[in-house]
């Protein structure tokens, strides 16, 4: 018997306590430390994709609540500017330019020599559109004077074109073709 | 001397067996400790994690019901309406806020003795206001200095000159058109979501008085010095 294997009989009890013990760990590694390794990757990705999936809709919320909010406020600054600002119906409108344009043209010691106005709905709007064609007579710093009166009062009045020529008249008159408009909101029951 | 070995059992060292087998005893008790101890711990983290998972996957439920729900309130077609209303808001405050009488003045200041003006439409856009304008010259050389002035004084860019033909009356009538840089224009932000841009103006329509602008106090008109129509030309 060589001493190898002496040693091996001898110490027998003393080498099997090691081996079990060595036994254990091996057993311990395979069947509990290595499942649950993989076990905790999984809920890593889990918990990786759940976030990820979490800040998307966190995002697509906030977007939805702003456009929401959006919505709001534009609803509510066109509800302003169309009950506040512009004239409420035709017949409003129509008043701007007669008598508030007259009496501004009088005011500025213009004549008005000829008006002429057509009411129109806008493409693709609800809007309607009330538009005027006056020729005023009369100096250039009487013009000058009814423009500015003109744009800077709070009336909703747009100028859309102004052409000027010499009148008949003196040599200072001048003739001013100006293109006016205003705006309306055009309710159901008007019609076109 | 008796020089042979009568034991029955030779001798070895003990001791270095017992060594080697208790140190080895240790070591695989200390990995069973440490494994042990790795096992409690992915334990207790992978419980932790998954609560938390289970938890992220709830709110996100439960966001995603209340994200289609502000949703439905706001369809693409209503936001859409929305936008194209506040555009045309827009356009027409831009419209109402655009000065004459600084624009007025600004031609008065670049406009030559043999040049008339007699004709102003300016089309005012989101971020850009292009004006027409029909002007009557005793020469062509005029109206050229004319446009040269223009675009000299900052006031206009990219002007061109459309149409010039004689008159009856030997002067040369002429249209131009060309980009109008106001001082301080319209705002220029479209409106994307149908708010900001209408949010951002003045919704009360009627210009402010910014002399800036050429709107009151600086830019009374009794300061014009040169009429556009009422200089040198019949």
């Amino acid at each position: 018997m060589s001493l190898y294997q002496r040693v091996l009989s001898e110490k027998r009890g003393l080498l099997t306590v090691v081996a079990l013990i060595l036994l254990v760990d091996i057993g311990l590694y395979a069947f509990a430390v290595y499942p649950w390794s993989s076990k905790l990757a999984g809920s890593e990705r889990r918990m990786a994709s759940a976030s990820s999936q979490l800040t998307a809709v966190t995002d697509a919320f906030a977007a939805a609540s702003e456009a929401n909010l959006s919505k709001s406020l534009a609803n509510n600054q066109l509800e302003r500017f169309y009950g506040e600002v512009l004239p409420r119906d035709l017949a409003e409108a129509r008043g701007l330019f007669s008598p508030y344009l007259h009496n501004l043209a009088e005011e500025t010691n213009l004549v008005l020599e000829r008006r002429t106005s057509v009411a129109e709905k806008e493409k693709d709007s609800s809007l309607a559109s009330l538009r005027s064609t006056m020729v005023l007579a009369g100096d250039y710093e009487d013009i000058r004077e009814f423009i500015y009166r003109l744009e800077t009062a709070p009336e909703f009045i747009l100028i859309e074109s102004v052409v000027l020529g010499q009148g008949n008249g003196s040599d200072d008159e001048l003739v001013l073709t100006l293109g006016v408009s205003t705006y309306y909101r055009e309710r159901a029951d008007e019609g076109a | 001397m008796l020089r042979t070995n009568l034991a029955t059992r030779p001798f070895y060292n003990e001791r270095a067996v017992h060594l080697v087998l208790g140190a080895l005893a240790l070591v695989g008790l200390a990995v069973l400790a440490t494994l042990a101890l790795r096992v409690m711990d992915l334990s207790e983290r992978n419980t932790e994690l998954s609560a938390r998972a289970e938890q992220a996957e709830r709110e996100r439920a439960e966001l995603s019901a209340r994200t289609t729900e502000v949703q439905g309130g706001v369809s693409t077609v209503v936001l859409e309406e929305v936008a194209v209303a506040a555009r045309e808001a827009n356009t027409l405050i831009d419209q109402r806020v655009f000065s004459w009488t600084q624009f007025f003045n600004r031609i008065e200041t670049t406009l030559p003795p043999d040049v008339m003006v007699t004709l102003v439409r300016p089309d005012i856009a989101p971020g850009s206001v292009e004006v027409t304008m029909g002007v009557v010259g005793r020469d062509l050389g005029a109206i050229t200095h004319f446009i040269g002035a223009l675009e000299e004084s900052g006031a206009f860019s990219s002007v061109l000159n459309q149409t010039a033909e004689l008159t009856d009356d030997d002067m040369y009538q002429a249209v131009l058109r060309g980009s109008y840089l106001q001082e301080d224009g319209p705002g220029l932000a479209d409106a994307p979501e149908g708010a900001a841009a209408l949010s951002d103006r003045d919704v009360d329509g009627a210009p402010e008085s910014d002399p800036a602008r050429g709107t009151p106090d600086a830019s009374d008109p009794r300061t014009a010095q040169v009429p556009p129509g009422g200089g040198a030309c019949p």
